[in-house]
């Protein structure tokens, strides 16, 4: 019996997630008490059954679950040490940020609905993490997509309906565009499981039709491409910043452009193999693609006056690292981007829940008027500061084992360029953070003193979850070289799964 | 965990710990173990504390200072010590004091740091954390004139960083986190060794303030706080030498042209610097630009190893005399530019007439070592040159205690001229007992009547030149040279620049599109939203060729 449930775990923990949001619809608005009892603890069960799953895949343990769901298709989830990378940073920064948004949205209104989609948006990601063919993957992709609205659009105000729109037209855009691959890849190979080092039967097919598969490849690419914020499908995520602080740390930190990201991944590694996507030419282009996204990111984040608008450019730049990682191929630029999906998970949620303290405690949303608040909230303040100094890549931090590796593999694979852009992205990252960093420290604050004085520092509930990831920030960096860091646990997936490379 | 080793640690985690007791009611303990803090350098120099291996720390960190390392933390425990001593004393309820003592912990703990890596990841974490620490230093006036020099100081120096960081880069690429001994082989086998070596050169070449990139310095130095500009100016230079003598291929090839390269932009930089500096107005200037031309020497020296391999062994234990002469005499004229008492000049002169490289004095062992190391043709033609350098410091030190020598007046706290004096003290001695080391025969070499001579006659020269500036003050007029010479003007132009671009731009007939640099980012911005209501349906239609054209192939033959 045991043994059954442990096998089982993978659907367990997204049971959890699912009736944990079912519990908190039926709870409706009121019921307080009940509603964060719920929330902590499928965020702490699910947690826990990552962490079990992640102990029985060190111990060399498969876990997979299928079932048919039509003629010829089964859904599928499957626990690769992949899987759990993306699972494991979910599950725990899910946790974090349920605290933080029971902190932040408590006293105002639809908190059931919130909380609610809140859970079914993390259900969806979870699925899209643990997911074991190309069917399931599109399943929770589409789930993932309409979860997310209610949370876009929760302030209900015109700039959040107009963000929602233009959310909802990227991604079901996207959405329809992976539709169509996957119908096309299963009408060509039929039902297969996602396999390390690319699918047989898909380099079989490209061998017969290399056309088609360069066709579906693209496809598939450029439904994640969205989520995943790749230039020129970036423009939802700035506008996306209307919706709380909370919701934007999950945007940005895990669910949606992670799931975009991680969608790539398994695409290129898992579903043709690094080898067949860069033979039929696609990867070079992703490459180019990421490269240019980066940069243009970094530009636009310059040019922002309001503080959560120049960290949603910042994304858009630092998440196409990770697809950058994928595309230059190579063991140690994938360690890269791996990492970098959870470095950059990390230091990106530490910067949102900060500003949403900031705009919370203090009710502000720009960077000119952030002069002197180190004085008024200095632990914020440090948190902030060294999440913003993990994007710049300054050593020991996350950000800057990221950069190494993806230096170091873009080296190995002869593409010199790519050192060019890291530095380049430093440099952009310097700018747009440092500036901000002197006003929060070294200017002197209004004279006028700040609004809402008399307090001190922000709520305890908004404070500790970005002390934490900002702790996991300096610690991913500092402890790198263990085998329990991101770095580590990336450099296990791509020993086990990706020998080849 | 009874490794001795571990007391490498302790440079660089006692001055934070130290900071930590700032807060609170633990204050004056905390300061005063602040400025005790950087004499646990000299722990790292115990015999049997080596190397200590750390693999669970960043990308398997290693400690251990090289020779010239070791010769730093001799010279770093002393200085920073009297700095922190400087800072502490009598600033007891100052604006801002727990900030800057911060800022100078930190930064003497990175500097401990880079001078104990013994790995590449780790020295460039130190490096790059040090540079970032400084700032806070340079702008701790507030002032816009403070301002101005951190936005410089950090501008070149995060530009530079980008330099420092593909060069690493490249180097990790061949030998992943490579231990530093290894690094220079690596540079010398390296696929791309020419852009690599300029990348290094570049990249340190702010720091270590080689004209022109030494702008800041002559900005950061009269804006920030005494005691910073004496870390600053004694010991944050010269990490950059330190980067360059581990990561150059000094002692494995030579490189003719980048050496005679960088002995030449040296020994141009001195020059340059002492003449620049001797018109300036404040003593602080005047002593920026004496760090730069004493720097322009060292880099000489890092030239003249890299031209000749044969000469990297004597150019490396006249590389760590010179910059312990440097070190000791530089921070105790900063630390006494910080003294306010009438008779100040006393405590300037000792160590001002070493810069000037008196005979008999560190100075003129100091260069005495340099000449040493010059030989061949590249050392007949830099003779000329070493003597008009020396020359000209003579006239920049001249200028020093004519503008510094007598105080505003007021009374001096005990700590303070203690750690002037405790410097003084010690730049007699240190560069002395450190050639007795390192360089067997350096000292009797500089001590020869011949060698006696030829130091004093660039001294008198100077002093003559001094002399006569002084007898015809009323007549003879300094040039105005702002500080940091060419960054103001280049400033104003590139305002003025901007300025007349945009009104060029206002007068040209009206076009329906102008590239100005705000014009092209709000076109992105419309071109987004644009794109935002196209995107959707763009997608959809280019999903549905795609997927239709995928069909279509799949069902052919």
């Amino acid at each position: 019996m045991s043994a059954l449930l442990y096998a089982y775990l993978p659907l367990g923990a997204l049971a959890t997630a699912v009736v944990t949001a079912a519990a908190i619809f039926a709870l409706g608005d009121a019921r307080r008490r009940q509603r964060t009892f719920w929330n902590l603890f499928g965020a702490t069960a699910k947690l826990l059954m990552v962490a079990a799953m992640v102990g029985g895949v060190l111990e060399g343990h498969t876990f997979a679950v299928a079932w048919p769901a039509l003629p010829g298709v089964e859904l599928r989830l499957a626990a690769d040490p992949l899987a759990l990378l993306f699972a494991m940073l979910s599950s725990v920064l899910w946790l974090v940020t349920t605290v933080y948004a029971i902190a932040y949205l408590e006293h105002s209104g639809q908190r059931a609905r919130f909380f609610g989609f809140f859970s079914l948006c993390v259900a969806a990601t979870f699925g899209i993490a643990l997911a074991g063919n190309a069917f399931t993957f599109l399943l929770f992709y589409e789930m993932l997509t309409l979860a997310t609205y209610p949370l876009v659009v929760h302030r209900g105000h015109p700039a959040a309906l107009a963000a929602g729109r233009l959310y909802l037209a990227h991604t079901l855009g996207g959405g329809a565009a992976l539709l169509a691959g996957t119908v096309a890849l299963y009408a060509a190979v039929g039902e297969q499981p996602f396999t390390a080092g690319g699918i047989p039967a898909v380099a079989l097919w490209a061998e017969q039709a290399p056309a088609a598969a360069t066709a579906v490849l693209v496809l598939l690419l450029a439904g994640v491409a969205v989520k995943a914020a790749l230039f020129p499908l970036q423009g939802w995520l700035p506008a996306a910043m209307v919706a709380p602080a909370p919701v934007s740390a999950l945007l940005h930190a895990v669910a949606v452009v992670k799931a975009g990201a991680f969608g790539v991944v398994r695409i290129i590694e898992d579903v043709y193999g690094y080898p067949l996507a860069a033979e039929l030419g696609v990867t070079p282009a992703l490459a180019g693609l990421a490269a240019v996204t980066v940069v243009y990111g970094s530009v636009r984040a310059l040019a922002q006056v309001d503080l959560k608008r120049r960290l949603a450019f910042s994304t858009v730049s630092q998440v196409s690292f990770i697809s950058l990682g994928v595309a230059l191929g190579g063991p140690l630029a994938l360690i890269g981007g791996l990492a970098h999906l959870v470095h950059q998970g990390v230091m990106k949620i530490t910067l949102f829940f900060c500003a949403g303290n900031y705009a919370e405690t203090l009710g502000i949303h720009r960077i000119d008027a952030l002069n002197g608040v180190g004085r008024r909230m200095p632990a914020t303040s440090a948190a902030f500061t060294v999440a913003a100094l993990g994007m710049i890549g300054l050593p020991p931090l996350a950000g800057f084992i990221s950069k190494w590796y993806l230096g170091i593999g873009a080296l190995a694979q002869g593409q010199a360029w790519v050192v060019g852009v890291l530095a380049a992205s430093t440099l952009l990252n310097a700018a747009y953070f440092l500036p901000v960093l002197r006003r929060i420290w070294l200017l002197p604050p209004p004279a006028a003193g700040f609004p809402g004085a008399g307090g001190a520092e922000a709520h305890r509930g908004l404070l500790i979850p970005a002390l934490l990831t900002a702790a996991a920030v300096l610690l991913a960096g500092l402890l790198a070289a263990t085998a329990f860091s991101p770095l580590g646990w990336a450099e296990r997936i791509v020993e086990r799964g990706y020998p080849g490379l | 965990m009874s490794d001795p080793a571990l007391l490498l640690l302790a440079p660089v985690l006692a001055p934070l710990a130290a900071a930590a007791l700032l807060g609170g009611r633990l204050q004056p303990l905390g300061a005063g173990l602040l400025a005790a803090a950087p004499l646990t350098a000299l722990l790292a120099l115990i015999p049997g504390v080596e190397a200590l291996h750390l693999p669970w720390l960043l990308l398997d960190t290693r400690l251990g200072p090289d020779a010239l390392g070791r010769a730093l933390l001799a010279l770093a425990a002393p200085v920073a010590a009297a700095a922190l001593l400087f800072a502490v004393a009598g600033s007891r309820g100052q604006p801002r004091r727990r900030g800057l003592l911060t800022a100078l912990a930190v930064t003497t703990a990175a500097l401990m740091g880079v001078l104990l890596a013994a790995d590449l990841a780790s020295l460039y974490f130190a490096y790059a954390a040090m540079t970032l620490a400084a700032y806070p230093l340079v702008a701790h006036a507030r002032t816009p004139e403070a301002f101005r020099a951190g936005r410089v100081y950090l501008g070149m120096a995060v530009l530079a960083e980008a330099a420092v960081l593909a060069a690493v880069l490249l180097l990790a690429a061949e030998g992943g986190n490579a231990a530093l001994t290894e690094v220079p082989a690596l540079v010398a086998g390296h696929e791309h060794r020419t852009a690599l070596v300029g990348l290094i050169l570049a990249g340190f070449a702010v720091k270590a303030g080689v004209v022109p990139l030494h702008a800041w310095l002559a900005l950061a130095h009269p804006a920030a706080p005494v005691p910073a500009s004496a870390l600053l100016s004694a010991l944050l230079v010269k990490a950059a030498l330190v980067a360059w003598w581990r990561l150059l291929p000094i002692g494995e090839l030579a490189l003719p042209a980048f050496g005679t390269a960088l002995v030449a932009a040296g020994l141009l930089s001195s020059l340059y610097a002492s003449l620049v500096g001797t018109a300036q107005r404040r003593a602080k200037t005047v002593l920026a630009y004496s760090t730069v031309s004493q720097m322009g020497l060292l880099t000489a020296l890092v030239g003249l190893a890299l031209h000749r391999a044969e000469a990297a062994p004597a150019a490396g234990a006249a590389l760590a005399v010179f910059a312990l002469h440097h070190g000791l005499a530089k921070g105790a004229l900063f630390l006494a530019c910080g003294l306010q008492g009438r008779r100040r000049g006393w405590y300037l002169l000792l160590p001002a007439l070493a810069l000037a490289g008196l005979p008999g004095s560190t100075g003129a062992l100091a260069k005495a070592g340099l000449k040493q190391v010059g030989g061949g043709e590249l050392g007949a033609a830099l003779e000329p040159l070493l003597l008009a350098a020396s020359a000209l410091t003579t006239v920049l030190m001249a200028r020093l205690l004519y503008l510094a020598w007598r105080g505003p007046g007021g009374a001096d706290p005990a700590g303070r001229r203690l750690a002037v004096l405790a410097l003084v003290a010690l730049g007699l001695g240190g560069p002395w007992l450190a050639a007795a080391q390192l360089a067997p025969g350096l000292s009797g070499y500089a001590l020869q009547p011949k060698a006696m001579v030829e130091a004093l006659v660039p001294v008198l020269a100077g002093a003559l030149l001094a002399a006569g500036g002084v007898a015809l003050r009323r007549h003879l007029r300094l040039p105005r040279i702002p500080e940091g010479d060419w960054i103001k003007p280049a400033l104003l132009a590139g305002a003025r620049l901007r300025r007349a671009g945009r009104r060029g731009w206002r007068r040209l007939p009206a076009w329906r599109w102008r590239p100005s640099g705000a014009a092209l980012l709000r076109g992105a911005g419309a071109l987004e939203q644009r794109l935002a209501s196209v995107a959707a349906s763009g997608v959809l239609l280019l999903a549905l060729l795609l997927a239709l054209a995928a069909l279509g192939a799949l069902t052919g033959p």
